[in-house]
């Protein structure tokens, strides 16, 4: 709108027990150059006192949205989006809060924002928050449609030093992690999809707007680093169970292919992943294996949403 | 010259004082005005922008009179005798104003040397001088006429002993060493003048040929800005050579008639000397590049050493070689110069421009070898052929003056109607123009010094650039913008809103049109000359990439692209090519007229589009676009958006280097590709033909006049304060439902407001009443647009509209005549609907001065800027920012520096508190304004090590800064009724120290910070700021939610009820 000269930036951090990292990554916003921002927290119901901490150390004026419960990525995002579409937003940025952003990222992805006006999603090259030499964790993700929809991730692990790509570019998608919106997609497409709970809103989000004629584009001179816990050896079961039926879920949601076609795109994931179960934790390979059928046979029978059995299960010890 | 007592409005265009002024405002503070008369214009400058004027005249009476306008320096003299610089007591000036003083002096010659030698213009700064155009159309009548009646007043003034035209102008200056950097115009035409009494006027026939031969001839005063010229020999060698190279054009035109007779006789004769001519014209091509090698050279040597004066200079020497260029690469030329064998011009050329030596043909600068690139490719030649008979047709319909009267008759503002500009605009409007002629109309096109002499009989007036003001249009016309670029510039305009009509070439631009435009709107995409623009080659005739994309100097995206890709394919690139990577030269090939850019996209695989940054972000697709395609050729564009409106949505789009060359390597090996282009170029003609536009516009003709389909409330508003963020606050929740905020385009008019009241709902939101009388110089204009705004709003009265009135202040705070402009407010608040407070004092408050009827009395908050600056820094990056220590004490007065809010006892108290605590600081930052005194605030200011000051405006994200690096906020106001500065503190979680004036008494109290009694003294004001000292943070709190109660959303909504009370009132 016409508040303030040029566009007004809404950045959302969503905060599920993790103030620490929020401080942090807040922190590290504060430093940037562009400093037309409005942060807004929302807590997904942590019920750890993050609230009351957040409140204290951040003071008074930045705004805290306390989701009744944890409805997921999208749902507490969506809280936060709302927030700022009442206020005249033109951008919003989506943000991990276990990142840490350079002084520079929103500058980069606001300027793809102006120079791409067909761009509705713009996305940051996002790094592994404690490698060195930094090493690549996301650049830009790619959808093959006719391998049983198979999302892939362009960059994983590359060393930042060996990657040459400047120039912001199409791809098919970018990541949640660090996703400036532009407004005008949630005007048209809506909010992103809250039957997931975990992985895939992003995507399917994007593939929706796509088909309005919205652009995903990836800025590589726009750095996230993410400090994400994912190195370990070991798959998390919130991790197994949510990525293999939401992946059967979203090629339900938007291709042609039928249930057979999506589990033999899927067989490689499973596969991979039971093997180093069987390889490193051998005592955990039942529950491991409960998981899977049970995310299989849900995402058979479009389950949505959280499933409490697999949240209040703990990781399997290395 | 005679004392003339007049005024003027600073702003207005078409007026040599207002020129003057603003040419004059632009220096430094020392202003000398010689022959100031009675100091009009410079006592402006004294009183609106704190120069200080020294006025010199001979007449004491004017000088009398140039004191009372308030100018302290006056020296009575005689400019003819040089002594008058003895009584100066400042040596040097930043502006020396010479206001139709010249052409009074037998010598002005002696009085712009003694200018000059006496070194009376300090460094940087200008002399601004007007003068009278003796080359006027009027002068030239009275001489056609054999008359040279001298008069009282104007161009042929009895008391003018010298006369000047620009050049002659120029002339003088330069002989005394100055140059002249800015040229302004106040036109008037020959009826305007007051020699009109006196028959002024020639036949019609003659008049028009003078106005082509003179284009200044109705050109009444000339405003020069003027520099000395360090480099003033550098000019005149310039100018030399400029004049050289017109006779050599003259040379060449004479060269060209004769050429073209003897090619008549020798036509037949040329065949069998075919392979003679080749050679010939070989040679020809080989010593133009030569020349203009040399030229190239000298062109940037001269850029460079005269600056602005140069840049005009090698401006005009482009334009010459480009009319010489096209004349030796026409074919009447080359056939002719063939023919003619003997002539040897290029060497003439050659040795006029720069003297040889000896008499060889050899150029003295190598010409530019082209750069190697590092792959090869091969060079297509594309030899150009001109349509010429459409180029006829063309210049046949921009040669219309007047209406037959039998048709509907259409005027069309181009920038200019010289085909040989090259601007795309003027091809557009005939595409269109000349298919309307065939269903109709009949149209006129008008270049830009022109606009405003409507032709008569004009029914419907489009503009097709941003800056033609319609309000200075006949107000019987009805006005269509049609906008192909430039749309943010076009939404701008404060009279975009007045148009009838608007159309827009793509959807995104409708759509941004549509937030500020009440009125009718429609598409209307650019289109193709189909008569032009035909596929006539074959596939196996087009070969290589061209683009025609013009450069002005900002870098294209497609050159961005270009010159990072490895260029494997034959590129050939035409058009204006300032600024060109110089990786690129070596493909560039010059300019080609529009109408050889058939013979172009019929001989090309690719033709290269871009969206420039004005047509990117709303998808207006170019001309070239429609014109390669419908020529057959495949077009490559770097932007998708708003080709699917216009059906191009399969055109392949390049983002980058790669994806660039992907593109073109893929189109040139595709076979398929190329058949595919073909074959659709005859659809594009179809849809797109201005055969197809000219229908849509006479559709989008019919819906003048009708109201918009969507049910859309139109706030109109006074004054234009749109930067001003509260407006936007309040209408928070009517924008939410898609209504449009216009204001009020002039000063005063609310004819804007009536006109858009006649086609939807509409309200009328009143703000602040200082600009209604404030602008007017005396107590006569004061009362005149006192009445004028008083009618106007009876006007609206008398329409229906709902009026509501926001009253910010209970007087404006500096008012020349208090009581008139309480007596104003006492008729605006009688004709109001209802008048929006944001206190309940209000009333109480203004009863000194005027009445308001409590019936009419609505009370809506000031709203907070939560949420409208952005707050994120925190309090130790913003004080590292601002270089404040994380233990320092910091006060913050932030605002406009303005006499009411008492700056001046701010820093005395302040002074105290920090004499004993170093660690106490003041952050004083905002605007100042114009009032006695304010120089010693500054001074004061910065000479305080505490203070930390910053009298610029504060960019929007920066306010944060200041906000959140301070412990508490100052308001020391006089006096004041609402304050914003306020409800900023508290959005911030600032507490405050305030003096308890107006709303601020109510809005501060025991939890939110310090209350002050400002007429108890300066002792209460220090007191308040010891104790400010000791607030802790659970102020900050308290004032925090103080904002957030009253949130611009919430406050919106009860201005949106108001709204709909003021409508429902004037329904019942």
């Amino acid at each position: 709108m016409f508040l303030t000269d040029g566009p007004r930036v809404f950045v959302v951090l969503l905060n599920y027990q993790s103030a620490g990292d929020l401080v942090r990554c807040l922190a590290s916003v504060r430093r940037s150059q562009e400093r037309d921002i409005r942060p807004v927290i929302v807590d997904n119901a942590s019920g750890n006192g993050d609230v009351a901490r957040l409140s204290k150390e951040l003071g008074p004026t930045i705004p805290i949205l306390e989701s009744p419960h944890n409805g997921g990525y999208a749902h507490g995002n969506n809280l936060g989006i709302r927030y700022a579409l009442d206020r005249d937003v033109d951008f919003v940025w989506i943000l991990n809060p276990d990142t840490q952003v350079e002084p520079d990222t929103l500058q980069m992805l606001m300027t793809t924002m102006a120079l791409r006006p067909d761009a509705g999603f713009v996305g940051s090259l996002n790094l592994h928050g404690d490698s060195d030499p930094a090493t690549i964790q996301f650049a830009g993700g790619s959808i093959d449609w006719d391998a049983g929809v198979v999302t892939h991730s362009i960059g994983l692990g590359t060393p930042l030093a060996s990657y040459n790509r400047r120039d912001a570019h199409d791809v098919d998608y970018v990541a949640g992690t660090s996703m400036l919106v532009r407004r005008k997609v949630f005007d048209e497409v809506g909010f992103l999809p809250e039957r997931y709970f975990m992985y895939f809103e992003e995507t399917d989000f994007q593939v929706q707007a796509a088909r309005h004629g919205w652009k995903s584009v990836l800025n590589p001179l726009a750095k996230v680093w993410h400090h994400q816990s994912s190195t370990r050896d070991l798959p998390a079961p919130y991790y197994t169970y949510y990525y293999i039926r939401n992946r059967m879920l979203f090629a339900k949601g938007l291709s042609r292919l039928n249930d057979a076609e999506i589990e033999r795109g899927l067989a490689g994931f499973i596969d991979g992943w039971r093997a180093r179960v069987a390889e490193r934790a051998p005592d955990w390979l039942d529950t491991h294996n409960r998981l899977v059928s049970m995310a299989l046979s849900d995402g058979r029978a479009g389950v949505t949403g959280p499933r409490a059995e697999v949240d209040a299960m703990r990781r399997p010890a290395a | 010259m005679a004392d003339h007592e007049y005024t003027f409005d600073p702003d207005a265009g078409n007026n040599t004082a207002a020129s003057v002024y603003r040419l004059a405002r632009r220096g430094g503070p020392r202003v000398l005005d010689l022959g100031s008369g009675p100091a009009i214009v410079s006592s402006h400058l004294a009183t609106n922008d704190s120069k200080e004027v020294t006025c010199v005249d001979q007449s004491s009476e004017s000088l009398a009179a140039a004191r009372g306008r308030g100018i302290a320096r006056t020296i009575m003299a005689d400019l003819a005798d040089s002594d008058w610089v003895d009584h100066l007591e400042e040596r040097q000036f930043d502006v020396i104003i010479l206001a139709d003083v010249l052409e009074h002096l037998i010598n002005p010659g002696q009085l712009l040397s003694t200018i000059a030698t006496c070194g009376l213009l300090a460094p940087g700064g200008h002399l601004v001088i007007s003068i009278p155009n003796a080359g006027h159309e009027a002068v030239v009548a009275e001489l056609v006429k054999g008359r040279f009646t001298y008069q009282d007043t104007g161009l042929l003034d009895s008391t003018h002993l010298r006369f000047f035209t620009l050049d002659t102008l120029r002339g003088l200056l330069e002989g005394s060493g100055f140059f002249i950097t800015q040229v302004e115009r106040t036109r008037r035409t020959a009826e305007q003048t007051s020699l009109s009494a006196h028959d002024a006027t020639l036949p019609a026939e003659l008049r028009d040929l003078i106005l082509q031969a003179a284009p200044e001839a109705q050109t009444y005063q000339f405003i020069v800005s003027a520099e000395p010229a360090d480099a003033a020999s550098d000019l005149a060698e310039a100018r030399e050579q400029l004049s050289l190279l017109s006779a050599e054009l003259a040379e060449v035109k004479r060269v060209l008639h004769r050429t073209q007779d003897q090619a008549e006789r020798s036509r037949l004769q040329l065949k069998t000397e075919a392979k003679l001519a080749d050679r010939e014209l070989a040679l020809l091509r080989q010593r133009i590049k030569q020349v203009e090698g040399v030229l190239e050279r000298e062109r940037k040597r001269h850029t460079q050493v005269l600056g602005s004066a140069g840049k005009a200079a090698a401006k005009e020497i482009a334009a010459l070689q480009r009319k010489i260029d096209e004349i030796y690469k026409s074919r009447t030329w080359k056939v002719g110069r063939a023919a003619w064998g003997a002539f040897h011009l290029p060497g003439k050329v050659l040795s006029k421009t720069r003297p040889t030596p000896s008499n060889t043909v050899m150029p003295r600068v190598p010409a530019p070898t082209p750069k190697e690139t590092p792959t090869l490719h091969e060079t297509i030649d594309y030899p150009l052929v001109e349509d010429n008979i459409v180029r006829q047709k063309y210049e046949r319909a921009l040669a219309r003056r007047t209406f037959s009267g039998t048709a509907r008759n259409v005027t069309i503002a181009v920038y200019s109607t010289d085909l040989t500009e090259g601007r795309g605009d003027v091809y557009t409007a005939v595409g269109l123009g000349r298919q309307l002629e065939t269903i109709g109309f009949e149209v006129i096109y008008l270049p830009r010094d022109r606009w405003y002499d409507v032709p008569s009989g004009t029914e419907i007036f489009v503009a097709m650039m941003e800056s033609v003001d319609i309000t200075q249009l006949p107000s019987d016309l009805a006005t269509v913008a049609w906008i192909r670029n430039e749309t943010e510039v076009w939404c701008r305009q404060p009279w975009l809103p007045l148009f009838d009509l608007a159309l827009a070439s793509s959807p995104q631009s409708l759509e941004a049109v549509r937030r500020v435009f009440a009125g009718p709107t429609g598409l209307l995409p650019i289109g193709v000359d189909t008569e032009l623009f035909v596929p006539r080659s074959r596939p196996d005739d087009r070969a290589g990439v061209v683009t025609t994309v013009n450069q002005w100097g900002r870098e294209r995206e497609l050159f961005i692209h270009l010159k990072q890709a490895e260029v494997e394919w034959p590129l050939a690139l035409f058009g204006e090519s300032r600024g060109l990577a110089p990786e690129l030269e070596c493909f560039s090939r010059g300019h080609v007229s529009f109408f050889a850019l058939p013979s172009l996209y019929n001989q090309a695989v690719v033709v290269l589009d871009d969206f420039n940054h004005t047509t990117a972000p709303f998808g207006n697709v170019n001309s070239r676009v429609y014109e390669a395609a419908a020529c057959g050729a495949i077009v490559l564009t770097n932007r998708s958006i708003g080709l699917d409106a216009v059906g191009f949505e399969n055109l392949g789009t390049f983002s980058s280097a790669q994806t660039i060359s992907e593109l073109i390597t893929h189109s040139l090996g595709s076979a398929d590709a190329l058949k595919e282009a073909q074959s659709q170029a005859m659809d594009v003609a179809e849809r797109h033909s201005y055969v197809r536009r000219a229908a849509e516009f006479a559709g989008h003709l019919q819906r003048l006049g009708v109201a918009d389909t969507v049910d859309r409330l139109v706030v109109n508003f006074y004054p234009d304060y749109r930067a001003n963020p509260y407006l936007e606050m309040m209408w928070s929740s009517l924008r939410g439902d898609g209504s449009i905020a216009i204001p009020i385009a002039d000063d005063l008019d609310v004819s804007a407001a009536v006109r858009a009241a006649d086609l939807r709902a509409s309200i009328f939101h009143l703000n602040w009443t200082a600009p209604i009388l404030g602008p007017a110089p005396d107590d006569h204009s004061r009362l005149v647009r006192y009445r004028r705004f008083v009618e106007g709003l009876d006007e609206l009265n008398d329409r229906g509209v709902p009026t509501i009135w926001t009253l910010h202040n209970v007087l404006p705070h500096e008012c020349a005549d208090p009581h008139l402009e309480a007596q104003l407010r006492q008729e605006i608040a009688d004709r109001v609907d209802l008048i929006h407070v944001m206190c309940e004092s209000t009333v109480v408050a203004c009863s000194e001065w005027f009445d308001i009827a409590e019936t009419k009395t609505r009370m809506i908050p000031h709203p907070s800027y939560i949420d409208v600056y952005s707050n994120l820094v925190d309090k130790e990056t913003a004080r590292y920012h601002l270089g404040l220590q994380p233990d320092d004490f910091v006060y913050l007065h932030f605002g406009q520096i303005r006499p009411y809010k008492a700056i001046d006892r701010l820093l005395d108290a302040f002074d105290r508190v920090s004499r004993s605590d170093p660690k106490v600081k003041l952050l004083l930052v905002g605007k100042p304004g114009r009032f006695d005194g304010v120089r010693q605030i500054m001074e004061r200011a910065r000479a305080n090590s505490s203070v930390t000051a910053n009298f610029n405006s504060i960019p929007d994200a920066d306010v944060q800064l200041y906000m959140n690096a301070a412990d508490v906020a100052v308001l020391p106001h006089r006096q004041a009724l609402n304050s914003g500065a306020l409800l900023l503190a508290y959005s911030f979680g600032l507490p405050v120290i305030a003096s308890a004036t107006g709303c601020m008494a109510a809005q501060v109290d025991d939890l939110t910070g310090v209350t002050f009694d400002w007429d108890a003294g300066e002792q209460a004001l220090l007191n308040a700021l010891l104790e400010g000292r000791q607030l802790g943070p659970d102020y900050g709190k308290a004032a925090y939610e103080r904002a957030e109660a009253v949130h611009y959303l919430g406050i919106g909504t009860q201005f949106r009820q108001l709204v709909d009370e003021a409508m429902s009132l004037r329904r019942t």
